[in-house]
């Protein structure tokens, strides 16, 4: 199939969803076009003249309303969210008449979205070729156990509720540390490094720094990755493809060990069950049966064909 | 759906791997806006007490101190091995030299193997002219630059906390441009009295 995605250049967990998705559809043979819907011409291209489908993900430029190709949006964004920053859910909205149809990720949203147009669900996947248990094992973190947050802080998504976690769980476990990554720094690292001085928090929190560059070297260097989103659980499954533990008040997935609700004493809780089970479970085999880009592929590639 | 604007010029990549690559290392802005604004900083340690630190590194050297009036140079020179001093006051002790407006004027001690210009170039309207002499008098001696820290601005009550006598702000990407621009590099550096970014200000050795 010809398929053009259109995302903005943006750093992102959509952005980098987006190119997953299309790195595996080249690889599945699928031909592919990236474009900014403000920009004529498309930042990536692999075929000559117009594609079999339109994949939006954020906006549409609006020479394609009327083009008479069909047109699939993925609901990458979580609808309260979508409804509360005053913008996203209006831009669905104006643009599900021109839509076959929705495609989301999670089966909890699916109510939602089909309320305002036809939705599949498709698997919440991840490239497990670029999130891997690399090999041999780099120097893992200090602490026992080196809990990661490196979620994209965003006013209330920040890491407050892990830090009252883990200092229940360092009473515990005085050798658990925590390190916060991804800090957009300004009045958000002003906040925290406060909080951290002032709470005394220094004495479980060894990093409080912006983000990485290599992704994947820092989950392997952790043992339980944590997240505090809530009702979604976004990127942070890449930490089970690189073999390491993930929490999230928004992961309820079914049969997974270690679930938890949005307050620390919970976090805490399900930090301290995974530590003390820690290698009963095997999270990339988890990842692999659960989240695999190559079947978010085939199933979304099965959605766009009923719309051609 | 994101709501983050993009102020990006149109691009063109090859492979995703470029076009991740891209957004990874710029973010929201443009390639162009990246390489002009965003200066990546070393990981650089801290020492709590600045002049601790100077007095041990001067201890057993001989020791040229620019701006040498105070309790600081004071404790310097009375570990350093042999010890010259350079301030625009008048006094004994020192040579009285503008180094601001006339730092050609500096002498030249030829036995000196250290240079310590502490809390002196947010002084100087003529940073450059300074360094430019300095070098040109005392080639490859090894120097001790200390300044206050941008990431130190504070206000209070509507004024700004700032010595009434400084002209500048230095952070570790501006000083290292200045230096750089004078012939200078910096060799090794370091935050005192703070954490990384929110330091009281910084320490370079530079040569």
């Amino acid at each position: 199939m010809k398929l053009t995605h259109w995302m903005r250049r943006e750093n992102s967990g959509l952005a980098y969803t987006t190119l997953e998705l299309v790195e595996e559809e080249q690889r599945q043979g699928h031909m592919i076009r990236v474009h900014e819907p403000s920009v004529p011409t498309p930042i990536l291209d692999t075929f000559e003249g117009p594609p079999d489908i339109h994949c939006i993900h954020s906006q549409l430029s609006h020479l394609t309303y009327h083009d008479a190709i069909p047109k699939v949006m993925w609901m990458h964004g979580e609808p309260l969210g979508s409804v509360g920053n005053g913008i996203s859910m209006r831009a669905i909205l104006d643009l599900a008449p021109i839509c076959e149809a929705f495609i989301c990720m999670r089966k909890e949203e699916w109510p939602v979205w089909n309320s305002i147009r036809r939705t599949y669900v498709v698997t919440k996947g991840i490239d497990l070729a670029r999130y891997r248990p690399l090999d041999p094992a780099l120097e893992k973190l200090p602490g026992k156990p080196a809990v990661i947050y490196y979620e994209n802080w965003r006013g209330q998504r920040n890491p407050l509720y892990l830090c009252l976690a883990m200092q229940e769980v360092a009473k515990q476990l005085p050798e658990a540390k925590l390190y916060l990554y991804n800090c957009p720094g300004g009045k958000m690292a002003d906040t925290f490094q406060r909080m951290i001085e002032h709470c005394r928090w220094y004495t479980f929190i060894k990093a409080l720094k912006g983000p990485q560059q290599d992704v994947n070297t820092l989950l392997n260097r952790g043992d339980i990755v944590v997240s505090c989103l809530y009702p979604l659980y976004a990127r942070g499954i890449e930490a089970l493809g690189a073999g390491k533990a993930f929490i999230a008040p928004g992961y309820k997935e079914s049969g997974y060990p270690y679930v938890c609700d949005l307050e620390p004493a919970s976090i805490g809780e399900a930090i301290l069950k995974c530590w003390n089970e820690y290698g009963n479970f095997n999270f990339r085999e988890w990842a692999e049966r659960k989240h695999d880009v190559a079947e978010t592929v085939k199933e979304s590639v099965d959605v766009y064909k009923r719309y051609l | 759906m994101s709501t983050n604007a993009i102020s990006s010029p149109p691009a063109r990549v090859a492979t995703v791997a470029e076009l991740r690559d891209l957004i990874t290392a710029h973010g929201n802005v443009s390639p162009e806006y990246a390489t002009k604004m965003f200066h990546p900083v070393p990981d650089l340690p801290t020492v709590k007490d600045r002049a601790g630190y100077l007095v041990a590194k001067a201890t057993g050297r001989i020791v040229l101190d620019v701006g040498c009036v105070g309790q600081i140079s004071a404790n310097i020179k009375a570990v350093a091995k042999a010890y010259y001093g350079i301030d625009k006051a008048n006094g004994n002790g020192w040579a009285t030299v503008d180094v601001d407006h006339a730092p050609h004027e500096m002498p030249v001690y030829p036995d000196v193997d250290l240079i310590i210009a502490s809390e002196l170039l947010e002084h100087l309207a003529n940073p450059g002219y300074f360094l430019a002499m300095l070098r040109d008098k005392y080639p490859g001696i090894p120097v001790y630059i200390t300044v206050p820290c941008a990431c130190g601005y504070q206000v209070r009550n509507d004024c700004e906390v700032v010595n009434k006598d400084h002209v500048a702000w230095y952070s570790y990407t501006t000083l290292n441009t200045l230096l750089t621009r004078y012939g200078y590099a910096i060799q090794e550096a370091r935050w005192y009295n703070g954490q990384p970014h929110k330091a009281e200000g910084l320490i370079a050795l530079v040569k």
